[in-house]
């Protein structure tokens, strides 16, 4: 392991992967990636593949639109082919409430020069027969949205890294920092120190625990949500469905299998037990949106979480209390979508020194000036303690 | 028998009798099939020539069935309309339309069959490196992997199908998954010191892969010595019939063990009407049984290759003659009773390939087929089946000191089945869920469950019996499963009469294993104690 490096990210899931990349990239000099498991272990592949910039928020769009541009690309960047297929995503609405919300969004999305549209029922039908017209009082539609091997992605970036002389170090666990002032000097890791001049969290659900390790207090936190799988079948479901109550997703890989996931709303332990209450709700749900799927069998699931915060948004650039401590975490469950954009900002801003405009709203900074980027499609939309969350202090707590 | 004309459908049998009925049909790939009520879908198609099911996924192989007992997914069909069907385990109804799994006709997708055939294409994991370059490349491989991808249709079944029936709770303070011998006994014990007990198994009756044994159990009386395998089954079925704090639950398959003690069951009512079953209970007894192991050899795909445990299921369950002249490789003491099974069924047994220098089953078993003009072949290996759809022979060879074929002595035999008897390894599947600690012990079969002399895990509360603890056979299952649930129930509930049944068992067990054939099982049974 490095004794000393320019950047130390915290995390080898997708985000951080993808910010060491672009750091190499730019020329930062050393960087190395601090894993406690193995790369990819948290959310980055326990996701169910999707890509869209149908967003509520306009700086969301406005990011998620250029990382679909860069996913487009991204199998001939990295020399890895990460199994992209543009077919669309699907979102929708069951409520009054929710359509509203769909409504609203596709008029935002359209503004800023996203092709989404609403689909009239009998266009739904049409396009697509096997979902239950009943249960959907609104749709929208984005041919652009996309979805990719969440796998193929982490070792796209990660072979790309090695490649570019980034150090990997698994099963390494952030202990501490030595802080100096308003400035990180060292990691301490399970496997000895790092001295380093700047540092990235992104730790996934962990970030919240490393941050105030250096004193900084985030208002992110975990929101369990499960996943799971069908047996193969013929391919035909090229888009990704994303119901707003949930979210609940559903698409289909190109083994055939039908992979779905669903938030359970509630549950903001870090426990990754699959639970038969989530097996029952979403198979419910699931047939009630696509009444065919009760002839499948599910064959396997699997828990994963959400680092979700009080607005949904990402929490992107410095920590005001120690400036060289950079966040790239709290994504709300639209990490995988972002990951190659906010790698790259993010790059740009480490590297330069100064900040972007595209990434200044998503500073940590906004909760205390309460200047949120509310995300309607979020699963934080629905959280009680959002609203009653108390606002980050700036006082450190105790190392 | 050796002269009637053959007839795939069993009539007369030595010792057992089947009672077909009504009879019916139904369709397969359009074709009209004539079938009894009460056959399994592969029985009734196997009993009329075809044993294609399907076909494998890459390079379009054709597949038949290979365990009968609803474990291997070779036998996947669509039946009115709904994909995946496990058809050896679904049973024939008038009209039903079953058709194979095959994909549809794709110029891309065949052209692409192809070239792997021809390895022109990198293997495993190859697309992520090579299909990177070019504009073309990726559409055209990604349309060529769709056309590729999956089994069967996403289902456009029939509208009056899929009935899902409210879920149901069973809650008490023991569930024995598996209703085989091991599981049965163990229901027995446990409801003996007054539990509440659940009993589920998949299947629609009990006694496991009991109910296809036709041979004299050894040993002694008490533990149904000179009884057989079938007999017992019925014993044990309605002995646990006779408690009324016995819940018995058929049809239904467990999927998974949840946090809490729960398990997560599906109860089949009829086909594609489901109840979803949870069972919660303070204590579990894992008697799961155990999977058959296949054979590494050219073609082992090939219809008309299959398990032991499956050509018993579709002979001495169904009825139904697996073929005219069997091969069988593995001489233990399953490949020797099911030769003379097959003798009783009036099929020719062309020989027994036993790769070992001897046999490896009781004497008595080898001595009887040998009698009947069977050869075993020890020192005996397979090469590979041959045919073209389904087997049409056999090539075989010579073995030298250090397990080579000898150059040479290869040497075609007729047959139109091959048996595959090679041992089984333990179902550990829900133990490991449970998180129990696994252990891989090749003398036990495989991964079995770590366990002690009272046959509890490493997890408290959950114990295992029958061959999950290790393949051995029914009279030790039945002890394993009693020694279960025995000490299911003590944990609850005091009673010293029990503790002293418990200890006894135990020590029948140790008697039972005392001789020279046990040796690898006592070895086993050492290594799978907890540390």
């Amino acid at each position: 392991m490095l004794e000393k490096a320019e950047v130390v990210v915290i995390g080898g899931g997708v985000v951080g992967l993808s910010v060491a990349y672009n750091l190499v990239k730019r020329g930062v000099g050393k960087v190395s990636v601090l894993e406690r498991r193995y790369l990819g272990s948290g959310a980055s592949t326990r996701n169910c593949c999707g890509i869209r910039s149908q967003f509520g928020a306009e700086e969301n769009i406005r990011l998620a639109r250029e990382s679909k541009k860069i996913f487009q690309g991204l199998t001939a960047e990295l020399g890895f082919n990460i199994l992209h297929i543009k077919g669309g995503c699907m979102m929708l609405a069951s409520t009054p409430e929710e359509a509203e919300i769909l409504e609203r969004n596709v008029r935002l999305q359209n503004r800023l020069g996203v092709n989404t549209r609403l689909l009239n029922p009998g266009e739904l039908r049409a396009r697509f027969p096997y979902l239950n017209p009943d249960k959907i009082r609104a749709a929208s539609f984005d041919p652009t949205d996309s979805k990719a091997h969440h796998d193929a992605v982490v070792m796209a970036y990660s072979e790309a890294c090695r490649r570019l002389g980034v150090e990997l170090n698994t099963y390494t666990e952030v202990k501490g920092f030595k802080v100096e002032g308003k400035a990180i000097r060292a990691v301490k890791t399970s496997r000895g120190e790092v001295k380093c001049s700047r540092v990235v969290n992104a730790a996934g659900v962990w970030s919240r625990q490393v941050a105030r390790m250096a004193g900084v207090n985030l208002p992110n936190r975990p929101l369990r949500a499960e996943g799971m799988v069908t047996e193969p079948f013929h391919y035909f479901l090229d888009p990704t469905i994303v119901h707003l109550n949930g979210p609940l997703e559903l698409t289909q890989t190109l083994r055939g299998e039908l992979v779905g996931g669903l938030a359970d709303g509630e549950d903001f332990s870090l426990n990754l037990n699959s639970s038969l209450s989530f097996a029952e709700n979403f198979c419910k749900r699931a047939v009630e949106i696509f009444p065919r799927l009760k002839f499948a069998n599910l064959m396997r699931q699997w828990a994963g979480y959400f680092d979700v915060t009080p607005d949904g948004s990402p929490v992107l650039g410095p920590a005001e209390e120690v400036e060289n401590f950079f966040q790239a975490n709290g994504f709300s469950g639209h990490g995988f979508t972002l990951a190659p954009v906010v790698g790259r900002l993010l790059a740009e801003v480490i590297a330069k020194g100064k900040a972007t405009p595209s990434l200044e709203p998503f500073y940590p900074s906004r909760f205390r000036e309460g200047k949120l980027i509310v995300e309607n499609t979020a699963p934080v939309d629905r959280l009680s303690w959002a609203s009653t969350l108390p606002e980050a202090s700036s006082s450190a707590p105790s190392r | 028998m050796q002269g009637e004309r053959y007839s795939p459908r069993i009539q007369e049998h030595p010792i057992l009798s089947f009672e077909r009925g009504r009879k019916i049909k139904f369709f397969f790939d359009g074709r009209e099939i004539e079938a009894y009520e009460g056959e399994t879908i592969t029985a009734a198609l196997y009993a009329a020539g075809i044993r294609q099911l399907t076909e494998s996924l890459k390079y379009r192989r054709p597949r038949g069935f290979f365990c009968a007992i609803g474990k291997c997914s070779s036998c996947l069909a669509q039946v009115d309309g709904v994909s995946n069907v496990k058809t050896c385990v679904t049973l024939v109804k008038e009209g039903m339309d079953v058709r194979s799994q095959k994909r549809k006709f794709s110029l891309l997708g065949s052209l692409v069959s192809a070239a792997l055939k021809r390895g022109l294409f990198p293997s495993v994991g190859g697309h992520y490196k090579k299909l990177v370059g070019g504009p073309l490349v990726w559409p055209l491989a990604r349309r060529a992997i769709k056309a590729m991808a999956g089994f069967g249709e996403f289902p456009e079944p029939n509208p009056t199908l899929g009935k899902f029936l409210p879920s149901e709770t069973w809650e008490g303070d023991l569930v024995v998954i598996g209703g085989g011998p091991a599981g049965i006994s163990a229901a027995l014990y446990g409801a003996k010191l007054g539990l509440k007990v659940a009993l589920v198994d998949e299947n629609s009756r009990l006694g496991g892969q009991l109910v296809k044994q036709t041979h004299r159990f050894f040993g002694s009386k008490e533990y149904y010595a000179g009884t057989r395998g079938f007999e017992i089954g019925r014993i044990l079925e309605k002995e646990a019939a006779s408690y009324s704090n016995i819940t018995v639950l058929l049809d239904t398959t467990v999927f998974g063990f949840y946090p809490g003690n729960i398990l997560g069951a599906v109860q089949k009512i009829d086909f594609c009407k489901e109840k979803m079953v949870k069972l919660r209970a303070k204590r579990m007894v894992f008697a799961t049984g155990a999977y058959e192991r296949t054979l590494i050899f050219e073609n082992n795909d090939l219809p008309g290759v299959m398990g032991a445990g499956g050509v018993q299921t579709l002979m001495n369950v169904q009825g139904i003659r697996p073929g005219k002249n069997g091969l069988i490789i593995g001489a233990g003491n399953v490949g020797l009773i099911l030769a003379y099974q097959l003798l009783q069924a009036g099929v020719r047994v062309e020989a027994v390939i036993e790769a070992m220098p001897g046999v490896g089953g009781y004497f008595v078993h080898a001595a009887k087929i040998r009698r009947a003009g069977v050869p075993i072949l020890t020192s005996h290996t397979i090469l590979k089946a041959l045919g073209k759809g389904s087997v049409e022979g056999a090539v075989v060879a010579k073995l030298d000191d250090k397990w080579n074929p000898l150059p040479g002595s290869e040497k075609e035999l007729e047959c139109d089945f091959i048996c595959v008897a090679v041992g089984l390894h333990p179902s550990f599947e829900l133990p490991y869920q449970a998180g129990c600690q696994l252990k891989y012990v090749p003398e036990l079969g495989g991964m079995v469950p770590v366990h002690d002399q009272w046959m509890e895990t490493s997890v408290p509360g959950i114990y295992i019996a029958g061959d999950t603890s290790g393949i051995e056979e029914a009279s030790t299952a039945i002890l394993g499963g009693r020694i279960a649930g025995l000490s299911a129930g003590l944990s609850l509930v005091k009673d010293r009469e029990a503790e002293k049944l418990r200890s006894e068992f135990v020590k029948a067990l140790e008697e039972f294993r005392d001789n020279p054939l046990s040796a690898k099982i006592r070895e086993g049974k050492k290594k799978a104690q907890p540390r």
